[in-house]
This record gives structure tokens, C-alpha cells and sequence, in this order.
């Protein structure tokens, strides 16, 4: 299987005088399709690993390619690009606009980056969103939904692009058992059907055991690395 | 022996608790066969491949449960046959068989506890879901020789690492793992830092073998 995703040595000193090393020589492949979980306590680095691995933050030192690219050589315009194609991102709070319905909120990243919403792409979004299972609530205002609506409005957000690749910080994190179930479904079901990668940080144990692969890190290292099969 | 798991298995699939429980009970008291090959050539393949028909799939769990009971009884009705099989005049010292927290999988490790019984061990089943601390905790006191630790759940493989890390430190006691999370992978063997690895009944004698010549 082809790697869509390698991290190679990488590390993360913050601050100059103190310096804290936040990532030690991680090193890691990730396999197109795959879907993989990242767990480890509060403060072990993994946001920040997300962060780097979405090129939302760079490495003190070390490479990450993601979908061919090396993140740390390729230029502004290349980074943001493969951000907008390549990556959906999706987190613990949803980050909807409260003022807007499901619909624009899926759209809004595509109006952002410029795009005028053609008919396919309307088309989309709303195939998106019965994909969900939000169609009866598609023209609802953010705050007219509950946390699980509003977390799958996210995902439909997410996967508008056909990203090849989906970063998930605590996707789970504020829902009840019942929508931590059918997000689970719902992201796996994206998985199958799109062959889409995801790396989702979790503290919930049934999100981890159910991926296909458990990376632990601890104290900036990796601690664990384990496939199910 | 084929004959006696394509029975045992349709009678499994029946559900028939006493029937399954009498079928398996009398293989044994008519020497048909042992109780290691009842373990490992009837009843584990038994629960491994259970099989669940498409139109029984919203009751598959439920059925696996109810079949892993009966079993469950059959092993416990099994000891009887383990103390007449184990040497009483062995003494290989002592082994406690546990599954880590959150791990309610534990009828392979209840069998494991019997072999080890047969081949000369003084064995304690502490069962599933061990309170990590408590067990911990207790190690000092009980000083077993070997320590068996099951996984099914891979999820699992994480604190089995670090339960295995904490004992390091407390205890020379040598360590076995197995378990589904293992069988599935065998790449997690080397992840967790036991001493050693087994799937079968031939596994766990070569085990005791190697530590006898220690």
C-alpha cells in the first residue's frame, strides 16, 4: 500500500531561552486508506503532532511529506493549496458559524477560498449532508441543531474537497456515547467509500479500539505503535 | 477427533447448555479424550469460529455470549480431569493468569491457568478486568514464578505494556503473553516486553521446559 503520509526525525522545541522539546525523532508512515488513532495524556504532544502533520505548525527540525509534497521546502501558495485539497481537518468544537445553516457552513470554506458555488458543488454539499444523514435539518441554523448534528455538519464540511487525508483532534470529545457511535460509523463509512486516511486524536477508548492502527505517545516519543491485524 | 467437533459444534449451535455440557464431560470420562485436547481441539476452534448467519446478525453478540457460557461451564467442570492429569508430585513453582483492565475476554486465559496446572505449576486465575493497582500490588506478596497475562482487545496492548514496564521493576518473575491481540499481529509480541509468547498448549510446555533447564 502506498504511503500517503511520512514523518521523518521529527522534532519541536517551542521557546528560545527555555527551550521544551515537544516532539522527540518521530517517525511514522501512514498508509493510504488507513484508519489510525492517536491517544496519550494531556500534554504528550499529539495536538501538536496533528498540528505539524496539517502544516498548520512546522517542525524545529525533520521532514513531513504528505501526498508527495515535503511540507518544509514547498512554498506558501504549495502549503496552503495541498491544505485546501489534500486535508480536511475536523475538532472537538465544530467551529460553525452560529448565524448560518448546516448548508453554508459546509460551503463556506469553498466561498472563502474564492470559489463561487457552482451547481455541482452545491449538489455536493447536499449529497454531503444526506451522507450524514442531515438532510431533514440541511437548511437549520447552526444553533438550531444538537452537538451531534452540528459535529457531522463539521464532517460534511471536511470532506467537501475530497480531501485524501482527514485530521481529527477529539472529533468525539463532546458527545454522549450514542453520537460518539454514530460519528464513529459515520467517519468509518467515509473511510470505505472514499478510501479517505484519517488520524484522529482520541481520549475515548471505543474510537481507538475500533481503528485500525494505535499510536501512543508519551512524552513527545512514541510510546506504542500496533495494528490490530 | 473430527467427528467429535463437528458433534460438539452442532450441539453449540443449538444452544443446549446441558446437552453441550454432557457431550463434552463424557468424551472425557470415556477416555475418548484428554482435557487438553478438549481445550485446544474442541472448544477453543469452537468459540474461534462461531459462525453467525446473516440473518442471525443483530443477535451474533448475543449468541457468542450464550455459547461462551456454556463453555465457560464446561471448562469449570473440566478441573476434576486437570488435577487427575497434573503430576502431584511436580512442583514448578507458582503462576498467577490474569487479563488486563477493561479486558473481559478471559476464558483463554482460564484455560491457559489448566495447562499450566497439568504441567506442574501451582496456578491462580485472577480472571478478567484485574484492577491494575490491586494486582500490583499483590505481587510481592504472591512472588509467582511466571506471570500469564491475556489480550483480546489490541486496545488493551497499551496498558499490558506498561503493567509489563511496573512489574519489571518489582519482580523477577518471568512473563508470558497471548491472546487474540497477539494472534492477530504477531508484530504486537515485541511491542509489550513479555518474555514470552504462546498460542497453544505445545507453546505453554515448551515454556515450562526452557524455564526448568534455567
Amino acid at each position: 500500500m502506498n504511503n500517503i503520509l511520512e514523518l521523518k526525525n521529527v522534532n519541536k522545541i517551542y521557546g528560545t531561552a527555555v527551550k521544551t522539546q515537544v516532539l522527540t525523532d518521530i517517525s511514522l508512515n501512514f498508509e493510504k486508506g488507513s484508519f489510525n488513532s492517536i491517544i496519550g495524556q494531556s500534554g504528550s504532544g499529539k495536538s501538536t503532532l496533528l498540528n505539524i502533520i496539517g502544516t498548520l505548525d512546522t517542525p524545529t527540525s525533520g521532514e513531513v511529506i504528505l501526498d508527495g509534497v515535503d511540507t518544509g521546502t514547498a512554498s506558501k501558495n504549495r502549503l496552503a493549496d495541498l491544505r485546501n485539497k489534500s486535508i480536511g481537518f475536523v475538532f472537538q468544537f465544530h467551529y460553525l458559524l452560529p448565524e448560518f445553516t448546516a448548508l453554508e457552513n459546509v460551503l463556506m470554506p469553498y466561498r472563502i477560498g474564492g470559489g463561487k458555488v457552482s451547481k455541482e458543488i452545491l449538489e455536493k454539499a447536499k449529497e454531503y449532508l444526506t451522507l450524514v444523514g442531515l438532510e431533514k435539518v440541511i437548511n437549520n441554523n447552526a444553533t438550531k441543531m444538537s452537538g451531534g448534528q452540528q459535529q457531522r455538519t463539521a464532517i460534511a464540511r471536511a470532506i467537501l474537497n475530497n480531501p485524501s487525508i482527514i485530521l481529527a483532534d477529539e472529533p468525539t470529545g463532546n458527545l454522549d456515547s450514542d453520537s460518539t457511535e454514530t460519528i464513529y460509523n459515520l467517519l468509518r463509512d467515509i473511510n470505505e467509500k472514499f478510501r479517505t486516511t484519517f488520524i484522529i486524536i482520541t481520549h475515548d477508548r471505543h474510537i481507538a479500539e475500533k481503528a485500525d492502527r494505535i499510536i501512543e505517545i508519551k512524552d513527545g516519543k512514541i510510546n506504542m505503535d500496533i495494528k490490530k491485524a | 477427533m473430527k467427528k467429535y467437533v463437528e458433534e460438539f459444534k452442532q450441539i453449540l449451535e443449538t444452544e443446549n447448555k446441558e446437552k453441550a455440557v454432557e457431550y463434552a464431560l463424557n468424551l472425557l470420562k470415556n477416555k475418548k479424550i484428554d482435557v487438553i485436547c478438549l481445550y485446544s481441539e474442541i472448544l477453543a476452534p469452537a468459540l474461534n469460529n462461531m459462525y453467525c448467519s446473516l440473518s442471525d446478525k443483530d443477535v451474533c453478540i448475543w449468541k457468542e455470549h450464550v455459547r461462551t457460557a456454556i463453555v465457560r461451564t464446561i471448562v469449570e467442570c473440566c478441573y476434576p480431569f486437570v488435577i487427575e492429569m497434573s503430576d502431584k508430585n511436580l512442583n514448578k513453582g507458582s503462576a498467577v493468569i490474569l487479563c488486563p483492565p477493561e479486558e473481559y475476554h478471559d476464558l483463554g486465559a482460564r484455560m491457559v491457568a489448566d495447562y499450566l496446572k497439568i504441567c506442574g505449576y501451582s496456578a491462580v486465575f485472577v480472571g478478567s478486568n484485574t484492577p491494575y493497582s490491586d494486582f500490583y500490588n499483590a505481587i510481592e506478596k504472591i512472588k509467582p514464578d511466571l506471570i500469564a497475562i491475556s489480550v483480546s482487545n489490541y486496545y488493551n496492548l497499551v496498558a499490558t505494556k506498561k503493567i509489563i514496564e511496573d512489574l519489571r521493576k518489582k519482580t523477577d518473575s518471568r512473563i508470558i503473553v497471548g491472546g487474540y491481540a497477539f494472534s492477530m499481529n504477531s508484530a504486537n509480541v515485541a511491542m509489550v516486553g513479555a518474555d514470552y509468547y504462546a498460542e497453544t498448549f505445545e507453546d505453554i510446555k515448551n515454556i515450562v521446559e526452557k524455564e526448568a533447564s534455567i
